[in-house]
């Protein structure tokens, strides 16, 4: 398979709250459209992703298949309009406001995951995991989204807010022991030739270029060591202690241990696996991917950040908790000082990144009008364009269906079954969704173009309409 | 960041000359003012019981 990573996808578990209502209820009220809509708390929506409530009553959108990074941040956007528009709709039929959060912990210290999925070559894929494990110690000093951590002993600014809620490296457990890598073994494709790296480890981004880098230095690792890079030289002496300490200790630059013996600054590390990445970088997203990451080992190499606050997370927060204790006088753990690192990571007019964009405070690489049509369109160049035009016919028709990752199953007709995640154009795939386009009436087929069909479901649902208002609203 | 385009390739350079950047010490300030912009715009949700609604911000854990 090469490249050696194919698609990808964002999994973003979101927090919500509506005092004194209990997150269970506010979740259950913003699911309650999706229920009428697909029976059920897990749909996949005309756009191919998966829209549900996970564990922890936490709606969570995971992204349709993609194969660009520009796709996956339009997609990615897309999920927080979705989760935008169904907090607006449920404030309203409850009388309160709802508040939706795009972060990794409430204020009890429950921590919840912005998931990564990255399809690999199933050969080779078994040293993948452990070859990684440095590169996603360290990537927080471009990844970290920043926070404040109050213990007992008083507040301090941490990169990650991840870092403290990992307890292993790699395992099969994602709730209990939360590791960096998980290993269950679950493809969602043909399992012969592929993998599906899943990445539990990352901070949830607001910042696009953040995300781009997650997603794009992650696949540039992976692919450098598909080609043989090693990185056991990097191989830290005790990974989860290092992830807390590269998070506590960012201001002094603290080492860590190597399992060799040898301290090293985490810099250096991000370095060895940036020159790496840039042995194997090519097309045009890989150069943009390098630029940054290089720019940020700069800064860390001098400790000067300037000019990455528009692109990093932990230093556009930072930059506006500096400024408004400088302004209001206010100790890092006063609860204002928390509010506004939550409002931060808000959906919706109260969140920040919105205005940070506007204003130039923050990179905004994709195009509003990308993340209005991923609402409603799957990439085009996945099987998501097949899955999302498939639910999009069989409710035009108002047939019966079902529609997972892998598998489309229409009425009584033989289920069509999707193994490779880079195939838009599978024909059997095509053949039933034409044949469910000429049952809605008009008999207008669906094109290989990625025009839509022109039909829509002859009544409106409140999710169809919530789903509008996504596309035309961002989040 | 360059910018990442649906095509998947950096912007070219445009053929006309850019403006040249502001001085460092200019380009703080006028980035200082806009974050007062943004933080005088939040205010009012700072100012308006955040103790309670941080502590009212309570999920089960996730993955």
């Amino acid at each position: 398979m090469s490249p050696s990573v194919g698609v990808r996808g964002i999994e973003t578990e979101y927090g919500v709250a509506a005092p004194p209502l209990t997150a269970d209820e506010v979740a259950r009220e913003m699911f309650a459209p999706v229920v009428a809509w697909g029976r059920s708390t897990n749909v996949f929506t005309p756009a191919g992703a998966r829209l549900y409530l996970d564990v922890g009553s936490h709606p969570e959108y995971a992204t349709a298949e993609s194969a660009s990074l520009a796709d996956l941040l339009a997609q990615d956007l897309a999920g927080d309009r979705i989760m935008w528009a169904l907090a607006d709709h449920a404030a309203g039929r409850l009388g309160r406001e709802v508040a939706v959060f795009k972060n990794n912990s409430d204020s009890a210290g429950h921590s919840f995951g912005s998931h990564e999925n990255y399809q690999v070559a199933r050969s080779g894929s078994v040293s993948l995991p452990q070859a990684l494990i440095p590169f996603l110690v360290t990537r927080q000093l471009v990844a970290g989204a920043g926070l404040i951590q109050v213990n007992p002993s008083g507040a301090r600014y941490v990169l990650s807010a991840r870092a403290d809620h990992i307890s292993e490296s790699l395992s099969a457990a994602t709730t209990r022991a939360r590791p960096m890598i998980n290993t269950r073994d679950e493809p969602h494709a043909d399992g012969n030739r592929f993998r599906r790296l899943h990445v539990i480890v990352g901070d949830s981004n607001m910042s696009q270029a953040a995300t781009a880098f997650r997603f794009g230095a992650t696949s540039l690792v992976i692919r450098a060591v598909g080609e043989g890079h090693s990185f056991k030289a990097w191989a830290l002496a005790d990974p989860v202690r290092a992830i807390r300490e590269v998070s506590h200790g960012w201001r002094q630059a603290r080492p860590v241990r190597l399992a060799d013996g040898r301290s090293v600054r985490p810099v250096e590390i991000q370095r060895a696996y940036l020159e790496a990445a840039n042995e194997v970088a090519s097309c045009g997203e890989d150069t943009a991917v390098i630029g940054l990451w290089r720019r940020c080992v700069d800064g860390w190499e001098r400790l000067d950040f300037a000019g990455l606050e528009t692109e990093l997370d932990w230093l556009a927060k930072l930059r506006l908790i500096e400024r408004y204790r400088e302004r209001s006088g206010l100790p890092l753990a006063d609860p204002k000082v928390i509010r506004l690192t939550l409002a931060y990571h808000q959906l919706g007019p109260v969140g920040l990144r919105g205005k940070l964009e506007a204003a130039d405070l923050l990179w905004s690489g994709v195009d509003q009008l990308d993340a209005a049509k991923a609402v409603l369109q799957p990439p085009p160049t996945t099987r998501a364009y097949l899955r999302g035009r498939f639910v999009r016919a069989a409710r035009a028709a108002g047939s019966t269906y079902s529609a997972d990752w892998t598998r489309l199953k229409l009425g009584e007709y033989p289920p069509v079954v999707l193994l490779d995640p880079l195939e838009p154009g599978d024909q059997t795939a095509l053949d039933l969704i034409n044949q469910v386009a000429a049952l809605s009436g008009d008999g207008q087929l669906v094109r290989t173009d990625g025009a839509a069909s022109a039909n829509g479901p002859a009544v409106l649902s409140d999710f169809d309409r919530i789903l509008e208002q996504a596309a035309n609203q961002p989040a | 960041m360059e910018q990442i385009r649906r095509s998947g390739l950096p912007p070219r350079d445009d053929d006309e000359p850019a403006a040249p950047p502001p001085p460092p010490a200019a380009q703080t300030q006028t980035q200082t003012q806009m974050i007062d912009d943004i933080l005088d715009q939040i205010d009012e949700v700072l100012e308006d019981s955040s103790a309670a609604f941080v502590r009212g911000f309570v999920q089960k854990g996730g993955q």
